[in-house]
């Protein structure tokens, strides 16, 4: 059995002990207030593209049949992958409200240029420069938080 | 060969200045922006690199080699040897932030660890800002304060982004929070800036083995052969891979390079007691499993082979003698108070127990072991008592105990909302999974069983659930990977064989 391989199958065998990877809502830091309701932020992307302060709704996130983004479109916003996407192209025929980027560090580097907009990305890509966002009270790797996935 | 098992879940490391100078001259191009509007601005394309990430941290020559010498033993995996020399490293510059961070690292959840994580803020105070980053990293990690702790991996990596160690290092914590996909590009990422980074290779190809990718696993052991041809490892290390795909024999040639490379390395003569006992020939398993018996120093090594010979007997269909051969081997557990060892002896006698009373009778002293002092991170008690609590739940469901499956699961649920852990999670699924499926709720069991996709049991009680739903091509995957499953565990075994064509 190998160095590495025992820490391997330790894994395998009794899985790891920290969290798995959740879906971070992040903004640039200190630049909104990092908390929000799970209905509203519904009704913000589906439907008005605005927050509740007036402001225009910009979204950077990754490709939407992600293992990440399909975690937003089934567990947040109650979408297949397809779904999500034709909603994507129907709200930027408008402004452009969804920007979708290669990389979770891409996203990160948009937020830096757009300080209003906010960011869907994987928890493990978060800085120190980026806020990460309550929803319904519970961070990311907190327990029930609504964008976990296994 | 000594190798903490289990304990290396939340190990990161640090990477060498030197490396960092050289590295950070290879600087590649950031990403590219891929879909945006005029209406939005650009991403900053900033690429912030550091020539000296880590820069010595200590005045004493002896305490920086003894930490040389350290790092090299951890990407060995030698986690106790790189412990002792860390250790060292402090006792000749008390103040060495790093070596701390090193000590917190490895020894996680324990109490030397805890003390150790004090010493590292307290020495970081006047370190370099990587140096706080890295002490940052690590007692977050150490508090469970994981947010945090990512924020300092990703802050250090920004600073150093061409560091190939660092990025290999994220890999394996990143894998260890259960982020595959993360690890995986990472250590692409060590290997793209440093394709001869042997350590980088045998890790990636585990990486990929864990996620079935075989093939591919497989070349990249080819290149660390390679690389080290002296070395029995990587020979050990394809052994192991190609065990895992299930082609024994070609695994066992390999466990035998290894021991002629290097007669002693117990791990490759362990390795091929392992591959007679997959093949069926259990008294060729029993006599490699002796030989290794020779070979080790250490109690943990000695049991691990012990626990092995044992479940040979169980592969025959005597059960009455593996429970006899398990005896000795728990009270060696309890002599060193290996608590951990004692818990998990007692989940395999649970496995062998002729009746639902006795299997829960040695579940409840696998929970009192690790109640008792001794040896066991306070990490792996709780992944172990979560082991133990889901494996009662499964057995009292199909033994009609709703009573105490419903207890099992209550505990978890308990355990999962104060220690938000991924081992406890999957438990609490897979033991909430037994529970609906025995109340006959179908449809919650499977998306129960679905989130604990590495038990055995929960993926057989999926395929049938699954089949019974008439899902057929769910079910026909879901038996296929059981059938493909070599691993050595007992209950690994118990299930795939119901699988496979006698």
């Amino acid at each position: 059995m190998s160095r590495y391989g025992l820490v391997a199958l330790a894994v395998i065998a009794f899985g790891s002990f920290a969290p798995a990877a959740d879906v971070a809502l992040v903004s640039l830091k200190n630049s909104r207030t990092a908390a929000v309701n799970s209905s509203d932020l519904v009704k913000i992307i589906k439907t008005t593209h605005k927050w509740s302060d007036g402001r225009d709704l910009l979204v950077v996130l990754t490709d939407p049949s992600s293992p990440e983004m399909r975690v937003v479109a089934e567990k947040l916003l109650s979408l297949t992958t397809g779904d999500f996407r034709r909603s994507i192209e129907a709200a930027n025929r408008g402004r452009v409200v969804f920007v979708v980027v290669a990389s979770d560090d891409e996203a990160l580097k948009m937020l830096q240029s757009n300080p209003g907009a906010v960011a869907l990305v994987n928890v493990y890509s978060i800085n120190s420069s980026i806020d990460v966002w309550k929803i319904d009270g519970r961070l990311p790797l907190e327990h029930a938080y609504l964008l976990h996935s296994q | 060969m000594d190798i903490c098992l289990r304990s290396v879940a939340s190990r990161l490391g640090l990477l060498l200045a030197a490396l960092a100078v050289l590295a950070s001259l290879l600087a590649g191009p950031v990403p590219t922006f891929a879909q945006g509007s005029q209406a939005v601005a650009a991403p900053s394309d900033a690429s912030p690199a550091s020539s000296v990430c880590l820069p010595k941290s200590t005045k004493s020559a002896e305490a920086a080699k003894l930490f040389e010498d350290g790092l090299q033993l951890r990407y060995d995996f030698h986690t106790e040897q790189a412990l002792d020399k860390f250790r060292e490293a402090t006792r000749k510059d008390a103040g060495f932030a790093r070596a701390w961070s090193y000590i917190v690292l490895l020894g996680t959840d324990t109490p030397e660890a805890k003390r150790a994580a004090v010493r590292a803020r307290l020495a970081s105070k006047n370190a370099s800002p990587g140096d706080k980053l890295l002490m940052k990293w690590v007692t977050s990690t150490e508090d469970g304060r994981f947010l945090e702790a990512i924020r300092a991996m990703n802050d250090l990596i920004a600073m150093c982004p061409r560091d190939a160690q660092l990025n290999y290092e994220a890999g394996l914590w990143v894998r260890s929070q259960g982020d595959s996909a993360g690890a995986v590009r990472l250590t692409r990422r060590a290997l793209e800036i440093e394709p001869d980074f042997a350590g980088a290779l045998n890790t990636l190809a585990y990486q990929l083995a864990t996620m079935n990718k075989y093939d591919e696993a497989l070349s990249y052991l080819k290149r660390y052969i390679e690389l080290e041809p002296k070395d029995p490892n990587p020979y050990d290390s394809m052994a192991e891979i190609l065990q895992g795909a299930g082609r024994l024999e070609e695994s066992l040639a390999e466990y035998r390079h290894a021991l002629q490379v290097d007669p002693t390395f117990y791990t490759s003569q362990k390795g091929l007691g392992d591959d007679y006992a997959l093949l069926g020939d259990e008294d060729r398993a029993r006599l490699e499993y002796t030989k290794a018996l020779a070979m080790v120093t250490l109690p943990q090594q000695r049991l691990d082979i012990e626990i092995q010979s044992a479940i040979t007997y169980a592969r025959e269909g005597n059960g009455r003698q593996a429970r006899l051969e398990f005896a000795p081997v728990l009270l060696e557990a309890s002599k060193y108070q290996l608590r951990d060892y004692e818990s998990l002896i007692h989940q395999n006698l649970a496995l062998l127990a002729e009746s639902p009373a006795a299997a829960i009778k040695q579940l409840n002293a696998a929970d009192l072991a690790l109640t008792q002092p001794g040896h066991v991170s306070g990490a792996k008690r709780t992944r172990l008592l979560s082991r133990s609590l889901e494996l009662r739940a499964q057995l009292a469901a199909v033994s009609r105990k709703p009573a105490t499956a419903r207890y099992a699961v209550a505990r978890l649920d308990k355990m999962f909302q104060t220690s938000h852990t991924n081992a406890v999670e999957r438990a609490y699924h897979g033991a909430n999974g037994a529970l609906l499926a025995a109340q006959n709720k179908a449809r919650a069991a499977i998306e129960e069983l679905e989130q604990d996709p590495e038990n055995a049991i929960s993926m057989a009680k999926l395929a049938e659930l699954q089949a019974a739903s008439g899902n057929v091509a769910e079910a026909g995957e879901t038996r296929a990977l059981l059938r493909a499953d070599y691993s050595t565990t007992l209950q690994d075994w118990q299930i795939a064989q119901r699988f496979r064509p006698q």
